[in-house]
């Protein structure tokens, strides 16, 4: 039985006559780790803030937790850490997780505490005095603190440096492991996120392109490199796009390995040569 | 939702306060001492001009400078308070914090009105009715010739909007056109700029100074044409009055009380060449009561003229003092529903962020 | 880098320009619309808050107060943005990582933006001065008939002192912002000083540009009571002199301070004209009545050690030396805060 937290179905979203995201249907079960990814400026933003009730789409629905997004405030038991990890620069740490017990009434303070103290920042410390991985880390407490079942984080990972990055997503797994919080997380980064993620969303050209379980996915697609025509040789998959590998170029298939392909050489693709093909890919449509 | 409203606007909200609350200490303690120079009446702009002068001219200055930044604040508290209350966290789009917070939206926006603007606006009312306290202390003077008289008419500029209930209402309505324009503008020093336009060309002050004299019926009292009079090089000025009341047109008018502008050039008759020269064996009796007739007769051919002009008299509309606390009324509603209106655009605005 | 400024401030520039150049505009054309529909001698006469009287004239004071406050909105609004939206955003760190060096990018940003702001502001203040006083010997109204042009505000509305007033004020401006990198608070001590410095110029530092001229008045003359004539033609009346300072001197001519109160006249019993007294015995009565009156007190100063009554005042033919006294005064003013704030731009840091 699959409880699904956040759904889309049929969302449209235009900024002054250009489209950001047109048809998006996707969900996001329960106690998954899922990554959207998408090149920059393809709508991951967009996407997060519709969730959110920042935004509202031009066309189609939005539920989150079996509710209607609206515009009654952010959907009880859903936290969203923003791109920009909107802070107030001139309070102080503690006073931060003093806003953030003030303002919810489910807040764990002992929890956020603890995360703070984790990554070693004074709490008397003011925000615009934080560089900008600490700076992450108070806003990731704030989003945790309010004990979420859905956790929206834009590009998170952007600003830090490698240990921050890693007790990040370390913290994240923990959170999801104990408490089995659900997490969507943006990237255009692939390789953080494949340590931490087990879902995938794909964002291309304003439509999900790509959705579903990493292993499966990566399952379903294969290399082939070779000469002639990859199409041909296909048989019934459909040629993704051409990537560099390795061993020199190779395309990437979707579909079941064909038994026999003279000339060409089939290889499992990993999750970077499918988002990489992917992304890259024209559409024909 | 409140905490981080104080929080994030203490120091504004407390440093205008604190700077109210100056100004009333200023007035009350200027009040306490006029008593004691009962001979003095104050009018604004009476100052010391001096550094160290004592006496008299000390509360009188206080009263005067009190009065001038009661005139100025609405306008710096909507710059300065009300702009930045929300500009401080649109601009750099820290407001998607709050609203990615438990709370709705208008949450967030009444949160910050009730906090800061409501304490500044219960400030300044009560500012005002200081002024109007304290300076209303010294304005009755008396003469031997002319009787008693105040020395300024609670109408005037810059008694009505400073020494009153309205001036809180002000404060609030440009404490919120502030805020709005910030919510639409998202730049700090547009919005100001914007307030500082909204403030002078539409309200309050163009608006005020416009429509003021239409909150009520005008009392019209007529009196006769005496055109000469009139006309005369040192005329009597309806405009000026002792007693408080407020004129707001004075003119002639024809039968049917509509406002005639006759030309006056052609009216006046030469004086005789003996007007006022003693004739031979003429006494003075005589001489008097010889200038006194030619001059009702000139007095009656200008007055023919101008009824010949369609005049008919000479209407003076105005308003007593005693419909002042009527008209404050009147120009409070006004702000505050002026304060609704714009209050709504805000939360307009707000629904709209993202 | 010129070009650059100005591409970047080109709002900034347009708004500090047009505005003086469209109040400019406005008294102008409600100077010549008034003056051909009424007369010119009342042209600032009157000033009333209900439309149905002296709107013009309402508008024109109005317009030329706006001269006077003009100088504080454009420090706030030009000279402090000049600065502070580039150090709010962090962009500033832009201008000083290039090869022109930080002093090159502060004097171009402060000259090209400030520059075309003041030459505007000359012009509104010489709209004024036309339109108060271009074509009427009263001046512009019975206050100008009574108060000379040097005197606050008139002079500070007029020539090239509202243009001096505004290089200060935008100066002070991009002083307070270089200095407290808040915008907020740049802008409110922009505005606290830029109208401490028009208020202190007329109270504390004006008399002191030259020496003013001294009359003597015998205590005869000043203690008379009786007034002094007036000429009818308007081309006779010179424009009001500006007092300074007025004393009574003993006979070396120092100053006497006399306590406050002493030698009173002795308003008491004014004649009243008797009913079988004649108008001409009224007057001589009552002529007798002011000279004993005169007499009396003067004989109780002279007992005080006063010798004459010394008036100081500046004639109005010192204006424009004292207009051009003012704006040099304020112009290096300026230029000095430019240099000190020099310290502000040197210590800048991202």
């Amino acid at each position: 039985m699959t409880d699904t937290v956040l759904t889309m179905t049929g969302v449209d979203k235009s900024f002054r006559r250009t489209p950001v995201l047109q048809d998006c249907v996707f969900s996001v079960e329960r106690g998954t780790v899922t990554a959207l990814v998408g090149s920059n400026g393809a709508g991951k933003s967009t996407l997060m803030s519709l969730a959110v009730g920042l935004l509202r789409p031009d066309r189609g629905e939005v539920i989150v937790l079996g509710q209607r997004v609206g515009q009654r405030g952010i959907t009880p038991g859903l936290s969203y850490l923003a791109q920009h990890k909107p802070l107030y620069p001139r309070l102080t740490v503690k006073e931060m997780l003093h806003f953030g017990r003030s303002t919810n009434p489910s807040w764990n303070h002992d929890y956020a505490t603890e995360l703070v103290d984790a990554a070693d920042i004074s709490m008397s410390a003011k925000i615009k005095s934080l560089s900008p991985g600490h700076r992450t880390r108070v806003a990731l407490a704030l989003a945790l603190g309010r004990r979420p079942e859905l956790l929206l984080l834009d590009e998170p990972l952007a600003d830090l440096d490698p240990v921050a990055r890693r007790d990040v997503a370390r913290t994240l797994m923990r959170d999801a492991a104990e408490h089995g919080t659900t997490i969507v997380l943006s990237s255009h980064v692939l390789s953080e996120l494949i340590e931490v993620a087990d879902q995938l969303l794909l964002l291309r050209e304003h439509r999900i392109r790509l959705a579903g379980a990493i292993d499966d996915i990566t399952d379903d697609h294969y290399l082939m490199a070779g000469s002639g025509d990859p199409a041909a040789a296909a048989q019934g998959g459909s040629v993704i796009a051409e990537i560099n590998g390795p061993s020199g170029t190779a395309f990437v298939v979707h579909g079941t390995r064909p038994a026999v392909a003279p000339g060409w050489r089939i290889d499992d693709a990993t999750l970077d040569d499918v988002v990489l093909a992917h992304l890259r890919a024209r559409s024909v449509s | 939702m409140i905490w981080s409203a104080w929080r994030l606007n203490r120091t504004p909200l407390l440093v205008s306060l604190v700077f109210i609350a100056i100004l009333i200490v200023s007035a009350v303690t200027a009040g306490m001492y006029v008593p004691d120079y009962p001979q003095i009446s104050w009018s604004f702009s009476r100052m010391c001009s001096r550094w160290n002068d004592v006496g008299p001219c000390r509360p009188e200055t206080a009263l005067t400078l009190a009065t001038l930044f009661a005139l100025v604040l609405p306008l710096l508290l909507g710059m300065f308070v009300g702009v930045p209350t929300f500009a401080r966290e649109v601009e750099p789009r820290t407001h998607v914090l709050s609203l990615t917070q438990a709370g709705s939206r208008i949450q967030w926006y009444f949160a910050r009105i009730v906090v800061v603007f409501l304490p500044i606006s219960v400030a300044m009312t009560c500012l005002g009715l200081v002024l109007h306290w304290a300076t209303g202390l010294s304005r009755d003077s008396s003469s031997a010739e002319y009787g008693p008289s105040v020395s300024f008419s609670w109408f005037d500029f810059p008694h009505f909007e400073t020494a009153g209930v309205v001036l809180g209402a002000y404060t609030l309505l440009m404490l919120l056109i502030g805020s709005t324009l910030a919510l639409m503008f998202r730049s700090g020093v547009m919005s100001m700029l914007a307030t500082l336009v909204v403030f002078l060309f539409f309200v309050p002050v163009a608006f005020t100074w416009i429509a003021r004299e239409h909150y009520g019926t005008p009392i019209v009292v007529s009196e006769s044409i005496s055109g000469l009079a009139r006309e005369s090089e040192y005329s009597p000025n309806p405009y000026y009055t002792d007693d408080g009341t407020w004129v707001v047109g004075a003119g002639y008018v024809d039968a049917a009380g509509d406002r005639v502008r006759p030309e006056t050039e052609g009216c006046a008759t030469p004086y005789s060449d003996d007007y006022l020269k003693r004739r031979d064996g003429e006494s003075d009796e005589q001489l008097r009561v010889r200038s006194q007739d030619e001059y009702r007769a000139r007095a009656d051919r200008f007055d023919e003229c101008l009824r010949d002009q369609g005049v008919d008299r000479y209407d003076i509309r105005f308003f007593s003092e005693d419909s002042f606390w009527r008209f404050q009324a009147i120009e409070t509603g006004l702000m505050l529903a002026f304060s609704i209106a714009v209050s709504g655009a805000g939360l307009y605005r707000v629904r709209r962020l993202d | 880098m010129i070009r650059v400024t100005w591409r970047q401030f080109r709002g900034t520039i347009l708004v500090g320009v047009l505005t003086p150049l469209f109040l400019a505009v406005a008294i102008a054309a409600v100077t010549s619309v008034a003056s051909r529909i009424g007369s010119p001698n009342v042209l600032f006469d009157c000033f009333g808050l209900s439309t149905t009287t002296c709107l013009t004239e309402t508008a024109l004071t109005l317009g030329s107060l706006a001269t006077l406050a003009l100088p504080v909105v454009l420090g706030v609004f030009v000279g402090v943005t000049v600065f502070s939206r580039d150090i709010e955003r962090g962009t500033h760190v832009l201008g000083l990582t290039q090869a022109v060096g930080r002093m090159r990018w502060y004097w171009t940003r402060v000259l090209v933006v400030f520059t075309p702001v003041v030459l505007a502001m000359v012009v509104l203040g010489y709209v004024v001065l036309w339109s108060r006083f271009g074509s009427n010997p009263y001046g512009g109204s019975l206050v100008d008939a009574i108060t000379s042009r040097l005197e606050f505000p008139t002079f500070g509305t007029i020539g090239v002192v509202p243009a001096g007033y505004t290089a200060l004020g935008l100066v002070i401006g991009s002083s307070a912002a270089l200095l407290l990198r808040n915008t907020i608070g740049a802008m409110i001590v922009t505005l606290i000083a830029t109208v401490a410095v028009i208020v202190a110029f007329p109270t504390v530092v004006r008399e002191h540009y030259a020496t003013p001229e001294v009359r003597h008045l015998t205590l005869d003359a000043s203690e008379s009571g009786r007034s002094v004539a007036y000429a009818m033609d308007p081309s006779e009346i010179e424009r009001p002199s500006w007092p300074v300072d007025s004393y009574y001197a003993n006979n070396s001519g120092e100053r006497l301070d006399l306590p406050s109160g002493a030698c009173p006249f002795d308003d008491g019993q004014w004649p009243e004209p008797r009913p079988d007294e004649t108008t001409a015995d009224f007057d001589l009565r009552l002529d007798a009545f002011i000279a004993n009156r005169s007499q009396v007190r003067m004989d109780c100063l002279r007992s005080l050690g006063a010798d004459h009554y010394d008036n100081h005042f500046f004639e109005d033919r010192m204006l424009w030396r004292f207009q051009f006294t003012e704006a040099a005064l304020c112009l290096l003013l300026a230029a000095v805060l430019a240099g000190v704030s020099t310290l502000s731009v040197r210590r800048l840091c991202p």
